[in-house]
């Protein structure tokens, strides 16, 4: 019991020196304190502590060696456990998608702060870590459908072409389900560059809008592209127009989509 | 941006809680990163702080030799860094020696050391006060010789007899007018068994006390004035450094440390 005491608050002292140490720096300094810490590791106890200092530590070899050296199973357990959990805000708002990924090969929950991930997902958009989410871990769920319109708005040079192969790679049902979302929000509130992924969607759009809003209502430039996604042809000349999701994603909210603006429709 | 200072601050506190028995790759690992700390850092308190804090005597010898023109008491004083005090009375002799070669001034708290070297009856430690830090009469010097010779144990008895026969040599000598000072007729049998035991005449220290004694500890007292009665004693209790080495509670010249005063009352309670 002593000998576990020592050895916790001596890991706890020495990962808070390597969070002193700026690996750039002093890449020796910082390889030496981890290779302290990690022959720490057999001696530390399989408990929530001991995951919470090695996710403070900061370093993806730590943590690779943790679960080498213990095994998974206690902190697979204490992930998905919402009482014991340790909190991933650090590597959320780091984008530290190299020990996130270490945590979800291990079959650990990386999402289990799930409003926190979303928060981060959706205010600054980082690609790296929204193309783990999304993609590797396949967590769709954490914006889809409900933040489908926001991520197409907000989507820009690297976050792009995630967000096209993510939109491209969902389930019928969850695709549906994200357009039906889009479609609603811009029958509000016109906003062509939603309403152009909308379109290269390959939904009929017609069908996707809400009970008391008709093509009609949309002004008179847009009505023909609409009326296109009703058919299979229609689709594909759409398609030639914008043959590519992610150069479409990528361009700003006020650029051209389809020849037309979001300022032409104010006219 | 590396903060060296705290960095090694950090790696300090992680020596110092390292168990024993810690696996070895880790310390070494955190002594290494702290080495190569050092070279990042301006103040040299600092650096004698965080060493100190370790109570890792490889760290601290490091910190010694990156400055080795620094006027270490002076930093020592101003770092408020572990005090020298604190370092002698948990033993840690290697520290204490690497202080004292690094030009560190210990001797005022020094001390210290001789309570904590009594009490777990480490020999290393007083050879270390006698012989590098010329303490000539530990046991005298910080409190009473009374109260180190209670305390004693087998290891430093050997320190202990050699100093207390300085002071029996030393007539008028003040270590020995305070032996025995609450009376003889209170005394433990050990502080009076050490007396028989010297080999000398010890009635003087008993003064008027020797009536009021029992009369066969008086007799025994009295034995130490004539040849005949040393011999008798000696054949007792042979040797001296035996008898200071035992615990008070054990035996001496047949008589129970532990019961004596019930069964050897003094002759005003008879």
């Amino acid at each position: 019991m002593a000998l576990t005491q020592g050895i916790s608050s001596a890991f706890i002292q020495a990962a808070h020196a390597l969070g002193e140490i700026d690996p750039e720096d002093a890449p020796e300094i910082a390889r030496s304190i981890e290779d302290g810490l990690i022959a720490l590791l057999p001696e530390m106890p399989r408990s929530r502590d001991t995951l919470r200092q090695v996710l403070h530590s900061g370093s993806p070899r730590i943590l690779s060696a943790l679960l080498e050296i213990q095994g998974a199973d206690p902190y697979r357990k204490i992930q998905a456990d919402p009482g014991e959990q340790v909190a991933l805000h650090d590597l959320y708002e780091d984008s530290d998608v190299a020990r996130l990924r270490i945590l979800h090969e291990a079959g650990i929950r990386v999402d289990s702060q799930f409003n926190a991930l979303r928060q981060v997902l959706l205010s600054r958009t980082p690609p790296a870590l929204l193309e783990f989410v999304l993609i590797e871990c396949g967590l769709t769920d954490t914006l889809f459908p409900d933040f489908t319109l926001q991520m197409i708005r907000r989507a820009s040079g690297p976050t792009a072409p995630v967000l096209a192969q993510c939109l491209e790679s969902l389930t019928p049902d969850m695709r549906r389900a994200c357009w039906r979302e889009v479609v609603k929000q811009i029958a509000i509130l016109i906003q062509m560059k939603p309403l152009a992924a909308a379109l290269l969607s390959g939904e009929d759009l017609t069908k996707l809008l809400p009970r008391p809003v008709v093509p009609g209502h949309f002004p008179c430039k847009l009505r023909p592209l609409l009326e296109m996604t009703t058919t299979a042809h229609g689709r594909m000349a759409l398609r030639k127009r914008e043959p590519d999701l992610a150069d479409l994603l990528a361009r700003p909210e006020n650029a051209a989509f389809f020849g037309i603006t979001s300022k032409d429709l104010r006219e | 941006m590396t903060d060296h200072n705290e960095a090694l601050r950090n790696l300090g506190h992680a020596l110092f809680c390292l168990p024993e028995d810690a696996p070895d790759q880790g310390r070494a690992s955190f002594l290494a990163s702290a080495r190569a700390l050092l070279r990042g850092i301006e103040d040299p308190g600092e650096a004698l702080k965080s060493a100190l804090a370790s109570r890792n005597a490889d760290l601290l010898d490091a910190v010694f030799k990156a400055w080795p023109e620094t006027k270490w008491t002076r930093v020592h004083f101003q770092s408020g860094a572990a005090k020298i005090g604190t370092l002698a009375g948990e033993m840690r002799i290697d520290l204490l020696r690497l202080c004292r070669n690094a030009g560190l001034y210990i001797n005022d708290n020094i001390h210290h050391l001789v309570a904590s070297a009594l009490r777990a009856d480490n020999a290393d430690a007083l050879r270390f006060l006698r012989e590098e830090c010329g303490y000539t009469a530990p046991f005298w010097k910080p409190k009473d010789i009374a109260s180190g010779l209670i305390l004693c144990g087998p290891n430093a008895a050997p320190f202990l007899w050699e100093e207390f026969q300085g002071h029996l040599d030393t007539p008028h000598g003040q270590a020995m007018q305070s032996f025995l000072q609450f009376g003889a007729t209170r005394a433990y049998l050990k502080e009076i068994a050490a007396l028989l035991a010297s080999g000398r005449d010890v009635t003087r220290y008993f003064r008027q006390d020797l009536d009021l004694l029992n009369p066969h500890v008086a007799a025994l007292v009295q034995k130490t004035a004539s040849n005949h009665g040393q011999l008798a004693l000696k054949s007792l209790e042979s040797d001296p450094i035996a008898v200071i080495g035992r615990p008070f509670e054990a035996e001496f010249y047949g008589i129970s440390g532990k019961s004596f005063h019930q069964d050897y009352p003094p002759k005003a309670a008879q």
